[in-house]
């Protein structure tokens, strides 16, 4: 599964309306409850484990998908 | 990832950090910097625990968050239940929609079996509204926190809102039968517990206000002087009221914090009340609560509700006036899923007065 699907799925939001940019800021189905899912998701789905500097770090769609990449799974 | 351990409970341990992170937030002098203020706000006669009722989260030596949840025992249906006030929500700005702030309420709520909170921030009413709050604000275009005012000097509360063609009526003098007693007392004593317990059918849903509780928000206040007062009739209370005049500049203002009556005492209690603050020179009074109570009441008194102009434009802060905030949002949550089998919570049944929450406080500056 793409990350913008597992993201639209979390969110309840289209998939093809995500974009590098999209943020909790600009986008208000990613709450904190949404947020707890979609790192759950994420982690579940690429099978990899964040810390809690990856999560911090983490402001947009672009940061997950830099971090996936760091893990080698993207 | 765990999210949870890197929650814990404010202590000695974490006091340096946690206050650090609050002058950060908000100012070297705000209230929670003050360990009294703090331990007597979250640390009440009704705590399950000696601990400080108050959550953080702590990453790498850091606190960068903290929820605060006030302990109070509760009236739900004429049965005495555990319920807390959230007051107080701040989490840093990198851990937000992240899951801290869902698993800090979490934590927060673990034991109580209702919660409320009020004046929350507009950006956590989604998960609130997710998490089974019933949620009342402007967006939801439901009631928020009440407020009526009675305008005592009506030239001084005109200047006051910069609208100087606004008709208000004075007030010059307020008479009060002598059926009752009124009397100004240093603490509550025991006959106050004998009032609560035949008046409290009245307020279906809420804080039970009797001596422990009255004294410990009131009497025992580290920081405000807050006025206590009586209504009796044959040496049985039927009525009490609790006052805090907030002086701002050339303005007083006489805050009705807490107010509980049996029916046919409430007009001599307010009427009295207002009598005393006459007397203190007050240019206006007000008082905030939530649900369908004392409307009338107040009414006859001479009190307007604040849903409409002129009196819409009256500050709600005062330390120092602040013209912006026009109200309170409020939301309130069953968590013990067997209190309704006692009765169904809503927001006409649920009384809670300004002394109820965080919202009465110091404002250091």
């Amino acid at each position: 599964m793409k990350v913008e699907e597992i993201i639209g799925k979390i969110l309840n939001i289209d998939s093809t309306t995500i974009k590098d940019e999209t943020s909790p800021e600009n986008t208000s189905e990613w709450d904190s409850f949404n947020g707890l899912l979609l790192v759950s998701e994420l982690e579940k789905n690429f099978n990899v484990k964040f810390d809690i500097e990856e999560i911090i770090a983490v402001k947009n769609v672009g940061d997950i998908k830099s971090i996936l990449k760091k893990h080698k799974v993207l | 990832m765990e999210l949870r351990k890197y929650i814990e409970r404010l202590n000695d341990n974490n006091w340096e950090q946690f206050t650090t992170f609050v002058k950060s937030w908000f100012h070297d002098r705000y209230i929670l910097t003050i360990k009294e203020f703090v331990e007597w706000q979250y640390k009440t006669p009704f705590s399950k625990t000696s601990n400080i009722n108050v959550f953080v989260v702590k990453i790498k030596e850091k606190v960068m968050g903290f929820l605060g949840v006030i302990p109070l025992s509760f009236n739900y249906f004429g049965k005495d239940i555990y319920g807390v006030c959230l007051a107080n929500w701040q989490i840093d700005e990198t851990l937000q929609s992240k899951g801290f702030g869902y698993e800090m309420l979490d934590v927060a709520l673990s034991d109580a079996q209702i919660a409320y909170t009020t004046a929350y921030k507009p950006v956590l009413e989604r998960l609130y509204d997710k998490t089974g709050w019933q949620v009342h604000s402007d967006k939801q275009e439901q009631m928020l926190v009440r407020r009526f005012v009675k305008i005592f000097d009506a030239e001084k509360v005109r200047k006051m809102i910069g609208k100087e063609d606004m008709v208000f009526n004075d007030v010059k003098n307020i008479s009060a039968n002598d059926e009752f007693k009124f009397s100004q007392v240093n603490s509550f004593n025991k006959s106050i517990d004998s009032f609560w317990e035949s008046v409290k059918k009245k307020y279906k849903i809420t804080v039970n206000r009797n001596s422990k509780y009255l004294n410990w928000r009131y009497k025992n206040h580290p920081m405000f002087d807050y006025k206590l007062f009586v209504t009796e009739k044959d040496d049985e209370i039927k009525a009490f009221v609790v006052v805090r005049l907030e002086k701002s500049g050339k303005y007083t203002t006489g805050r009705i914090v807490d107010f509980a009556a049996e029916d046919n005492a409430e007009e001599f209690m307010l009427n009295a009340v207002c009598k005393w603050l006459l007397e203190q020179k007050v240019d206006l009074a007000d008082f905030s609560f939530t649900g369908d109570f004392h409307e009338s009441t107040l009414e006859s008194t001479g009190f307007k509700e604040t849903n409409e102009e002129p009196y819409a434009s009256i500050p709600y802060l005062f330390s120092p006036i602040d013209h912006k905030r026009r109200s309170t949002n409020f939301a309130f949550k069953i968590i013990d899923e067997n209190l309704k089998n006692l009765g169904i919570a809503t927001y006409n049944n649920f009384y809670i007065t300004r002394g109820d929450c965080d919202q009465d406080r110091p404002n250091s500056r």
